[in-house]
């Protein structure tokens, strides 16, 4: 450490407090012992320091301030309770009112499309990851078939041949726009845990979706982080979703 | 330790009051430099305190606790977006000024004042708290919730900056000469 070094350290440096104690300080002070003209400059530099701290400690305080404290916290500690409870009370109706008026609109533009389906149902498992919720997980086709059939699901869906072979992990019903949504999901092989799901299939009636794609081929779209496929198999449209790609989809939509 | 020892412990609202609205209104003066601003801020952190005071667990702490209000409280008042850059001690370029002892105990608290307005304001709540309270370096840091580095250098560079508006002159020659090791 030079003498300039140590001034810029002792530049800080307040008489009489812990700074001494700080490491910076004392090497810095130790090197003012040995140095007679960096420690004239640090009796300078302290006698102003300790000059401004005196002036700072002289800004005047305000008459009656400290009186007008002490009342004022018997009025801010009740009126803010007034307040909240009113603001409250008005917020509250406010908010019923809104709902009251704009909830019947929003109803009526709700968005009934089939991609606006197909975004929602995607979320859905994109949200869970690998362990969306299911209302039964069971490996089981039979038991799934049963159970979405028992609470107003599709146990009649059709799966394409490349999925028949694909292990189940599970079912659960959505619902959208008042209609039952029914999802299987399905285990790739791609992940060891045994209940992972990793490829998710929807199935809605196809009347429940307006402009629900026709019969014929699945067509493809990215939403979401996911690859879907959909296509309208009998009275029932599917869409299926996984975190792969296009090509990882095909295989199993052969029918 | 059961709750009617640590209540018992708990200091009273008019005694925290006695003992640091004096402080606490120069410390808001420094960093607001408006009286009424000043009251405000004084004001707000002790309302503050009556209403969520009781949150405070370690009671040594109330007068840390005190600053820290204030000042996020002044802070919140400006709405600042922008964040302060950070200088660490080693980057400070600036040379003090040399002023000397009699020039400031010759100066009254309205010159004083004139001259903290000519601060950059980010350099006000370390400056006034260096000189205010003798909290240590670590204190101001978490007070101002800056790095303790950051806290130094603030600090070197507005005592720079204050000596300079109360009327040092430039430092000496030979000082910027010397090279760094």
């Amino acid at each position: 450490m030079n003498r300039q070094q140590a001034q810029e350290i002792l530049r800080i440096y307040r008489p009489g407090t812990a700074d001494a104690q700080d490491p910076d300080f004392a090497a810095a002070l130790a090197l003012a012992r040995k140095d007679p003209e960096l420690d004239n400059w640090l009796l300078q530099q302290s006698l102003v320091q300790d000059a401004l701290r005196s002036k700072f400690r002289q800004i005047p305080i305000p008459e009656g301030l400290k009186e007008q404290i002490l009342s004022e916290r018997k009025v801010q500690t009740s009126l803010p309770l007034k307040r909240k409870l009113v603001l409250s009370a008005v917020c509250a109706a406010c908010i019923l009112l809104l709902a009251a008026l704009v909830l019947p609109l929003l109803r009526s533009h709700e968005d009934k499309s089939f991609a606006n389906f197909q975004s929602r149902m995607v979320k859905t498992v994109a949200r869970q990851g690998l362990y969306p919720k299911m209302d039964l997980e069971t490996n089981d086709v039979a038991e799934i078939r049963k159970f979405l059939a028992q609470h107003q699901g599709h146990g009649d869906y059709v799966l394409p041949n490349g999925l028949q072979k694909t292990t189940s992990t599970g079912c659960a019903i959505l619902p959208w726009q008042g209609k039952a949504v029914s999802m299987v999901c399905f285990n790739s092989g791609k992940n060891p845990a045994a209940n992972a799901s990793d490829l998710f299939l929807f199935v809605i009636n196809h009347a429940d979706v307006p402009k629900a794609p026709q019969a014929g081929k699945p067509s493809f779209v990215q939403t979401n982080s996911l690859t879907t496929a959909s296509w309208t198999y009998g009275d029932k449209t599917y869409i299926l979703a996984t975190p792969g790609d296009e090509a990882s989809l095909r295989k199993y939509l052969a029918l | 330790m059961s709750h009617t020892d640590e209540s018992a412990k708990r200091p009273n609202f008019e005694g925290l009051v006695e003992q640091y609205y004096r402080s606490l209104y120069q410390f808001a003066f420094s960093l607001a430099q408006s009286e009424s601003e000043a009251c405000d801020l004084t004001q707000q952190t002790f309302y503050i305190w009556a209403t969520k005071g009781h949150q405070l667990r370690d009671v040594s702490k109330v007068k840390s606790w005190l600053f820290t209000t204030l000042h996020r409280e002044f802070l919140e008042s400006r709405r600042r977006q922008t964040r302060f850059p950070h200088y660490e001690l080693s980057q400070v370029d600036e040379e003090l000024p040399s002023i000397s002892p009699a020039r400031v105990n010759q100066l009254d608290s309205a010159q004083l004042l004139v001259a903290l307005q000519q601060i950059d304001a980010v350099y006000h709540a370390p400056v006034a708290l260096f000189y205010l309270e003798d909290y240590a370096y670590k204190e101001i840091a978490e007070i101002l919730s800056i790095p303790m580095g950051t806290v130094k250098s603030r600090i070197s560079r507005g005592i720079a900056q204050l000596q300079q508006a109360l009327g040092g002159s430039p430092p000496a020659p030979a000082a910027k000469k010397e090279s760094r090791e």
